[in-house]
C-alpha cells in the first residue's frame, strides 16, 4: 500500500455557471493516517477540492490518485471512491434528507450493497458509538444543531471510510458539541483513519494537525507542518490568517528574554507550556 | 410548527404496528362514509376519542381544537344542502320571500344530520392515523402496498424538506417583521412575495447541495433505507378484525 | 310565520353572520368523509390519466438527469410551505394560498399534478385540510383542473404579448376561481338540490363559498405576481433550472 492515500496532480476545475477557475493547478499529497487542516478564505477552493476528492466534481484537467491508482470514474469506481472517502458537509441541513435518524444513517451502507441484517447491526453500532441513542427516535427536524451534526457524522462513519473530510465541523456548534466532535475526531485518527478538516481556527489547527494546507484563489499556497506554515508570515498574511496565540505569546516572551529563540518554535499552547516548563529546568542545570 | 406532526412522535400508540393502524383507520373511515349511520358515527367517534386521547395520550384540549378545524366547511356546505329556494314550499320549513320560498324538507334535515356526524367520525379516523403514526411509518406502509417507488421517494424527501423550508421561511419573516415588513396590507403583500421568492431560491440551492450529499454516499437513483417496523400484537389484530366485522354488519343492516 | 319558521329564520341569519365573519378562509379542500364513496372513487378514476401522464413525464426527466429528484422534491415542499403560511388579508382573517397557480407557472402542469397530490396527502395528514377519501376530488380540482387553466392562460397571454404582470395575475386568479367552481360542481353533483337538481345546488355552493373564495383568488393573484416578478428579477438561473420541467417531450 502506498504511503500516500490521496494525491492531486495539476488539478484544474471551473464551475459551469460563472466560468471562474475554482481550482487552479492544485498539487497535493495526503499521507495515510495523517491529520490535515485545510485553511483559507471562503471561496479559496477548499470545498470544491473536497468535492473532487470523492468524485462529485470531475476535474477539467489533472489527475487524482487514490491509494496510488488514478480515480476510476466508472459506476463501480465511483462507488469505491465514495466508500473510502466520506465528506461531512458543513451544514447538516444540506446533508440530512430523511426525517428518521436511523433511515438517514442506513442510506450510505445500504447503497454499498450490504445486506439489510448486517446493515441494521452497523447502524445500531454507530448510533451507540456516537451516543445518538437518546434522540434516535426523534424526527430530524426536532434535533438541535449539535445533534444533527452527530447524525451527519454517523452517516459517513457507518460506511467505514479510509478518509473522512470534515468541512468546518465546529461552525455553529455549542462548546459541548464542539468538544464531542473534537474527541471523536481524535478517536478516529487513532484508529488510522485519515482526517481532512477545513477550519478557520488557526490555534486548533496548529495544535491538532500533522499538516496544514493553505489555500488561496484555488491554489495551494503552502503545505507543511504547523511550525513550517507559521514561520511563513507572508503566506499567513495572504490568506488573512493571524499567527496562533501561542506564537504571539512566544515572540513576546523571547523579546523579554524569558525564552531563548529555539529552532522548534512552539505553535500550540501545549508546546508553549512545555517550553516554559523547560525554563526552570535549564536554570536548575546552570 | 405543525402540531399534528409534533404530537405523533410522542403518542403512546406510536410503536404499534403501522399496518394495523392504517387498516383500522381506512376501513373504519370507509364504513362510516358508506353507511352514513348516526349510530355507527357516534360509536366510531367515541372509540377514536378513547384510542387517541386515552390510549395515545394526546391532550384532550388539542384534540378538541383539531376536531373543530373542519367546522367552518361543514357548516357552510351543509347549510347550502339544506337551504333551497323554490316556488313550492317543502315540508320542514318555508319562509316566503316575495313569490319564492326559502325552504327545506324534513328528509334533507335528517340527511344533513347524518352527513355532519358521519363526516366528523371520518375526520376522527383520519386523526387517529395522523396523531398516532409518524409520517415515516405511513410511508413505509405505502411502500409495502406497492405505491409507485418514485412517489414514495418523493414523499420521503418532501416530508423532510418541508421542515427545512418552514424554518427558513420563519426566519425570513421574523427578520421582515422586525423591520416593519407587515405593518399594513400593501407592505405585507410585498414582504410575503419577496419572502416566497427568496425561499424558492434558497430551496433550489439547497436541493443542489443535498443531491451532492446523497451522491457522496453512493446514491444511484434508488433511495434505500431501513424500514423500522414493530411486529403486530395478536390482541390488536383480533380487536380490529372484530370491530370492522361489526361495522360491516351495521352497514348491511342499514343502521339509522 | 309559525314558531318553527321563526327558529329556522334565526338559524339562517346565524349562517349569514357566519358567512360574513368567516374566520378561516381556506382554499377549498373538501373535508374528509364529506363525499359519498361512489364519488370518491369516480373522481379518483378521473384523475388517473392526468396523474399517469404527469408521472411518466417526471420519470423521463429523472432518467435524463438524476439530480432533478431533489429539485422536484424541494419544489413540492415549497408549494406545501407556501400553502401553509398565513397570507396578508384585508379583513384580518386567516387565509392561505393554494400555491397551485404559482406551481403551474413555475413547474408546468405535469409536475404540479404529481406534486399536487403529494401536497394534498400531506395537507390531509399534517394539517387536516381535505382528506384521504376526498383525495381524488381535491386532486382533480386543485392539482389538475386549476393548474391546467392557470398554465393555459399564462401561455395564452404570453403568445398574445400581454403584460407579464397581468398575465400572471389572470393565470393565478382565474385558476383559483376555476378550482372553486369545480369544487362547487363536485359538491353539487354529490348533493343535488331537491328543487332544481344539480344546477340549483351548484349555484348554492358557488354562492356560499364566494365571499371567501373570490377575495382569496384576488389576493393569491396579486401575491403570485409579486413572487414571479421577484424571481424573474433575481433568480433567472434558478428559474431556468426548474423551467426545463415544463418542456414537453
Amino acid at each position: 500500500m502506498s504511503e500516500m492515500i490521496l494525491q492531486a496532480e495539476n488539478i484544474c476545475f471551473s464551475y459551469e455557471e460563472d466560468g471562474r477557475r475554482a481550482l487552479d493547478n492544485v498539487n497535493l499529497s495526503i499521507k495515510r493516517g495523517s491529520k490535515v487542516a485545510f485553511m483559507g478564505a471562503n471561496g479559496s477552493g477548499k470545498s470544491t477540492f473536497f468535492l473532487c476528492l470523492n468524485g462529485i466534481h470531475r476535474p477539467d484537467s489533472g489527475t487524482l490518485y487514490l491509494n496510488g491508482k488514478p480515480f476510476d470514474y466508472s459506476k463501480k469506481g465511483l462507488l469505491d471512491i465514495r466508500r473510502r472517502v466520506g465528506i461531512v458537509f458543513q451544514d447538516p441541513d444540506n446533508q440530512l434528507f430523511s426525517a428518521s435518524v436511523s433511515q438517514e444513517i442506513s442510506f450510505g451502507i445500504l447503497n454499498l450493497g450490504v445486506p439489510e441484517g448486517r446493515a441494521k447491526e452497523e447502524v445500531d453500532g454507530v448510533i451507540e458509538r456516537l451516543t445518538i441513542t437518546p434522540f434516535r427516535d426523534k424526527p430530524t427536524h426536532a434535533l438541535s444543531g449539535g445533534q444533527k451534526k452527530q447524525v451527519s457524522i454517523a452517516d459517513i462513519l457507518v460506511m467505514h471510510p479510509d478518509v473522512i473530510i470534515l468541512d468546518e465541523p465546529a461552525s455553529a456548534l455549542d462548546p459541548k458539541h464542539t468538544r464531542i466532535v473534537n474527541e471523536l475526531v481524535n478517536q478516529l485518527s487513532q484508529e488510522g483513519i485519515t482526517i481532512l478538516m477545513a477550519t478557520h481556527d488557526i490555534d486548533y489547527a496548529c495544535a491538532w494537525a500533522d499538516e496544514i494546507v493553505l489555500m488561496h484563489d484555488g491554489n495551494v499556497l503552502k503545505q507543511g507542518t504547523p511550525a513550517e506554515v507559521c514561520r511563513d508570515t507572508d503566506a499567513l498574511e495572504k490568506t488573512n490568517l493571524e499567527e496562533p496565540m501561542a506564537v504571539r505569546i512566544y515572540r513576546k516572551l523571547c523579546a523579554k528574554g524569558v525564552l531563548g529563540p529555539a529552532e522548534d518554535m512552539p505553535v500550540s499552547m501545549k508546546e508553549l507550556e512545555q517550553s516554559i516548563d523547560k525554563i526552570g529546568k535549564d536554570r536548575k542545570s546552570e | 410548527m405543525i402540531v399534528i406532526d409534533k404530537l405523533c412522535y410522542s403518542s403512546r400508540l406510536r410503536y404499534t404496528n403501522a399496518e394495523v393502524k392504517f387498516t383500522y383507520a381506512i376501513l373504519t373511515l370507509l364504513f362510516c362514509v358508506i353507511s352514513r349511520s348516526l349510530v355507527m358515527a357516534a360509536i366510531v367517534l367515541t372509540v377514536n376519542g378513547i384510542l387517541t386521547v386515552g390510549k395515545g395520550r394526546i391532550p384532550f384540549v388539542v384534540y378538541r381544537r383539531l376536531m373543530l378545524i373542519p367546522l367552518a366547511f361543514i357548516l357552510l356546505s351543509t347549510g347550502a344542502v339544506i337551504v333551497n329556494v323554490s316556488k313550492s314550499p317543502l315540508d320542514a320549513y318555508a319562509i316566503p320571500i316575495g313569490s319564492w320560498y326559502m325552504t327545506g324538507s324534513r328528509a334533507s334535515l335528517m340527511f344533513a344530520a347524518r352527513l355532519i356526524l358521519s363526516a366528523f367520525a371520518a375526520v376522527s379516523c383520519l386523526y387517529f392515523l395522523s396523531l398516532n403514526t409518524t409520517m415515516t411509518d405511513i410511508l413505509g406502509v405505502l411502500a409495502k402496498i406497492h405505491c409507485p417507488q418514485m412517489m414514495v421517494e418523493l414523499m420521503l424527501l418532501i416530508y423532510r424538506f418541508i421542515f427545512v423550508l418552514t424554518q427558513t421561511a420563519s426566519a425570513i419573516q421574523t427578520s421582515q417583521k422586525s423591520r416593519l415588513g407587515y405593518q399594513d396590507f400593501k407592505t405585507s403583500v410585498r414582504s410575503f412575495g419577496q419572502m416566497a421568492a427568496v425561499l424558492f431560491i434558497r430551496a433550489l440551492k439547497r436541493s443542489n447541495a443535498l443531491y451532492d450529499a446523497m451522491e457522496s454516499r453512493g446514491y444511484d437513483g434508488r433511495i434505500r433505507v431501513l424500514q423500522e417496523s414493530y411486529p403486530p400484537k395478536r390482541k390488536e389484530i383480533v380487536l380490529v378484525v372484530l370491530f370492522e366485522i361489526a361495522l360491516l354488519v351495521g352497514c348491511i343492516l342499514q343502521l339509522p | 310565520m309559525s314558531k318553527r319558521e321563526k327558529i329556522v329564520m334565526r338559524a339562517v341569519i346565524a349562517f349569514a353572520v357566519l358567512f360574513a365573519v368567516a374566520p378561516v378562509a381556506n382554499a377549498m379542500h373538501i373535508m374528509e368523509g364529506y363525499l359519498p364513496v361512489s364519488f370518491c372513487v369516480a373522481w379518483g378514476v378521473v384523475c388517473l390519466p392526468f396523474l399517469a401522464a404527469g408521472f411518466i413525464s417526471l420519470k423521463k426527466k429523472l432518467q435524463e438527469n438524476r439530480r432533478v429528484i431533489t429539485l422536484v422534491a424541494m419544489s413540492g415542499a415549497f408549494v406545501f410551505v407556501i400553502s401553509s403560511l398565513k397570507i396578508p388579508s384585508v379583513t384580518g382573517s386567516c387565509s392561505h394560498m393554494t400555491g397551485t397557480g404559482l406551481g403551474a407557472i413555475l413547474l408546468g402542469p405535469a409536475a404540479v399534478s404529481v406534486l399536487g397530490i403529494i401536497v394534498l396527502i400531506f395537507q390531509a395528514v399534517l394539517l387536516a385540510h381535505g382528506g384521504l377519501t376526498t383525495l381524488g376530488a381535491n386532486t382533480f380540482s386543485m392539482a389538475i383542473a386549476g393548474p391546467l387553466v392557470s398554465y393555459g392562460i399564462y401561455k395564452l397571454c404570453g403568445k398574445c404579448k400581454v403584460n407579464k404582470r397581468i398575465s400572471v395575475f389572470l393565470a393565478a386568479f382565474l385558476g383559483d376561481l376555476f378550482t372553486y367552481c369545480v369544487t362547487s360542481i363536485q359538491l353539487a353533483l354529490a348533493y343535488p338540490s331537491e328543487s332544481g337538481g344539480v344546477a340549483a345546488s351548484a349555484v348554492k355552493f358557488l354562492g356560499v363559498f364566494a365571499p371567501t373564495q373570490v377575495p382569496l383568488a384576488v389576493i393569491e393573484g396579486i401575491l403570485t405576481v409579486v413572487i414571479v416578478i421577484a424571481l424573474e428579477t433575481y433568480a433567472r438561473p434558478e428559474l431556468k433550472a426548474v423551467g426545463f420541467l415544463k418542456e414537453a417531450k
